[in-house]
């Protein structure tokens, strides 16, 4: 016995170090076996897979043609939901660059073993957590410049290109998408807003892999999602004569209000097991 | 050894190894060699500015900003020992050149200006095409470029090694005599992350120890409107944002920039976005110094159109051009990003002039 009880002491110690010391705090003791999650985004324009720099042959709904060269967005409170009615937090805030591969994957793991129905997300961020300088990941490039009395943090998306002008002569001009918190007048607004996508019940089992896919059809910025409402919210870029729509709320209104309806997803699951 | 023996060194080992891991607090081994650990340099960032990252492999030291700056300002790096990294980058014009291209070893000429140095830390990729990610990188590049300084590193340390300062200063600075390439490129980068330009009028009203007169409160509405729309390249506080654009400099592309880099056709013709700070003190503007700094802004008037321009630029086609005046009021604001404080920093100018 003398032999063994400092083997047994060890293997405490051992154990005590493996448990205590572990590099993730946040998962407590006794959490089950979980899964895992790929985030991906796909971008198409009325259903078709975006081309970037093309000739401007995407339509607005007024027929104005136009094409896309950038696209960089915040997007934040990214959850999926089960049927159950629990939600799991993917990520607090993600930064997506169209430019930059780094940013245009999540990875998450400890999900849930569970059946999962839905995603949802805030599009750019709300004014609590809008501020400057407060997410070192986002580059200075999505910064919304202060106004006198309002200092405001970033840009919620910037989607530009090139769009015709002359449908005769085919000139075209550069407009600049730009969503935010847009500030007017003495007045703010915070033009972000939720946005909630069903999909295919999918189950994650433990181990197992999920890989979900979020799909912005980018043209349905420009377009009036709910006609019958009599509020039309179309939008097109001749009708906003210098393009200068930061400032422009009646212009970030309609992307507003047209944004949620640009949302699907789908999720996949794969692998694992339940006990 | 007997097992129970065995088993408490692996415990041990097993505690040890399992609680280092990712601890902060964990204080570093003192280096091994002849001199005792440098200083650490804390810099202190004026609210308002991003966080100040170091590479945790270079971590600033009093000891290494002052190694830095001495081979910043020595010409011993350059062939014919005529030129120094602060030959081409002069603190008065925010380290940067007043010549269109300087002149480099022997009477030769680049194709492009010296870039200004400011607040370098917050940088991003360096040089016009964004073609090195870090300040170390970018300082192993001149000394041995024939046109700048035409020495290979190998010389270039040797003579060092047989100076008779360099091997203690880079002893107090690194713990040991040795010195490398990477060494001297570590020492210059630290004191570049000494170039801090924070008390500009700018910075002084935002903190609210000035005020703007009215007219550079003004220019200030311009540059972050969509008027002047200064401010998606040139953001405050950096007044960088540290991107690539193509301003439709030229008809024809003359010089293809970023796309060098990336081969990526969209990148064709793009450089990237200087800081604006001190912007009044500096004499020419774009990579190759075809502006002074009313003609930059005079450009978006009248830039070169064309599919490959940039739509932040494109834009501007559907706008009325800024009226005289209003260039005005915003070259009025644009003085108030200049820091005397800066530009004649007894700490930054060079340590071998009285």
């Amino acid at each position: 016995m003398s032999s063994i009880r400092p083997l047994l002491i060890a293997l405490l110690v051992s154990a005590v170090a493996a448990i205590g010391c572990s590099n993730d705090p946040t998962v407590p003791p006794g959490t089950p076996t979980t899964g895992s999650a790929d985030v991906s985004f796909g971008f198409t324009v009325n259903g078709v897979p975006l081309v970037l720099n093309m000739v401007p042959s995407y339509a607005t709904p007024a027929g104005t043609l136009y094409n896309i060269k950038t696209l960089r967005f915040i997007i934040s409170n990214l959850r999926l939901h089960t049927d159950d009615g629990k939600s799991v937090l993917i990520k607090s805030v993600h930064y997506y660059d169209l430019g930059d591969a780094t940013t245009q994957t999540i990875h998450v793991n400890d999900l849930l073993h569970a059946n999962y129905t839905s995603v949802s997300f805030t599009f750019g961020l709300d004014d609590a957590h809008n501020k400057p300088n407060e997410y070192p990941s986002i580059p200075a490039i999505m910064n919304w410049p202060p106004e006198p009395g309002a200092n405001f943090g970033y840009h919620y998306m910037q989607l530009e290109g090139n769009y015709e002008t002359d449908a005769g002569t085919h000139a075209t001009a550069g407009y600049t998408t730009h969503t935010g918190p847009a500030y007017a007048s003495g007045t703010s607004y915070d033009f972000s807003f939720p946005v909630s996508a069903s999909f295919t019940p999918a189950h994650i089992h433990e181990g197992g892999v999920g890989k979900l896919d979020i799909n912005f059809d980018l043209n349905g910025w420009y377009m009036d999602h709910t006609p019958a409402d009599g509020v039309d919210t179309s939008y097109d870029f001749k009708t906003l004569a210098d393009q200068m729509i930061m400032g422009n709320l009646d212009a970030q209104g309609k992307l507003r209000a047209n944004g949620p309806g640009c949302f699907s997803a789908t999720l996949t699951a794969t692998g694992g097991h339940d006990h | 050894m007997k097992l129970h023996q065995l088993a408490l060194c692996l415990a041990a080992a097993m505690l040890l190894a399992a609680c280092s891991k990712d601890d902060k607090t964990v204080t570093p081994p003192p280096p091994v060699g002849d001199c005792a650990a440098p200083t650490p340099l804390t810099i202190t960032v004026p609210v308002g500015f991003p966080e100040m990252t170091q590479p945790a492999d270079n971590p600033m030291t009093v000891e290494g900003v002052e190694l830095g700056r001495l081979l910043f300002y020595d010409p011993i790096l350059s062939g014919d020992s005529t030129q120094a990294c602060g030959t081409c980058h002069l603190q008065g014009l925010g380290f940067s050149d007043s010549r269109k291209f300087s002149e480099g070893i022997r009477g030769k000429f680049g194709n492009r200006h010296a870039p200004t140095i400011v607040n370098p830390s917050y940088m991003g990729d360096s040089f016009w095409d964004g073609r090195v990610h870090s300040l170390e990188e970018q300082a192993t590049k001149p000394v041995p470029n024939e046109i700048e300084m035409d020495l290979p590193w190998t010389t270039a340390i040797e003579r060092l090694q047989k100076s008779k300062t360099y091997p203690d200063k880079f002893c107090a600075a690194f713990g040991d005599k040795r010195i490398t390439m990477q060494r001297v490129v570590k020492a210059i980068a630290q004191f570049e992350r000494t170039f801090l330009s924070f008390n500009s009028k700018y910075d002084r009203v935002q903190r609210g120890e000035d005020t703007f007169t009215p007219e550079e409160a003004a220019g200030q509405r311009i540059f972050n409107n969509e008027r002047g729309d200064c401010f998606h390249c040139h953001q405050a506080p950096l007044f960088t944002t540290n991107t690539f654009h193509n301003t439709g400099l030229d008809s024809v592309v003359v010089d293809r920039g970023r796309y060098d880099v990336t081969g990526n056709p969209a990148d064709m013709g793009k450089f990237k976005a200087p800081s604006l700070r001190n912007c009044m003190d500096r004499f020419v503007f774009e990579h190759d110094s075809r502006f002074s700094l009313r003609e930059a802004v005079e450009h978006y008037n009248h830039f070169y159109d064309g599919p490959d321009v940039d739509p932040l630029i494109r834009v501007r086609l559907t706008r009325k051009p800024m009226r005289v005046g209003e260039i005005d009021t915003l070259m009025t604001f644009l003085g108030t990003l200049s820091d005397p404080d800066f530009l004649t920093n007894p700490n930054l100018k060079s340590p071998y002039q009285p």
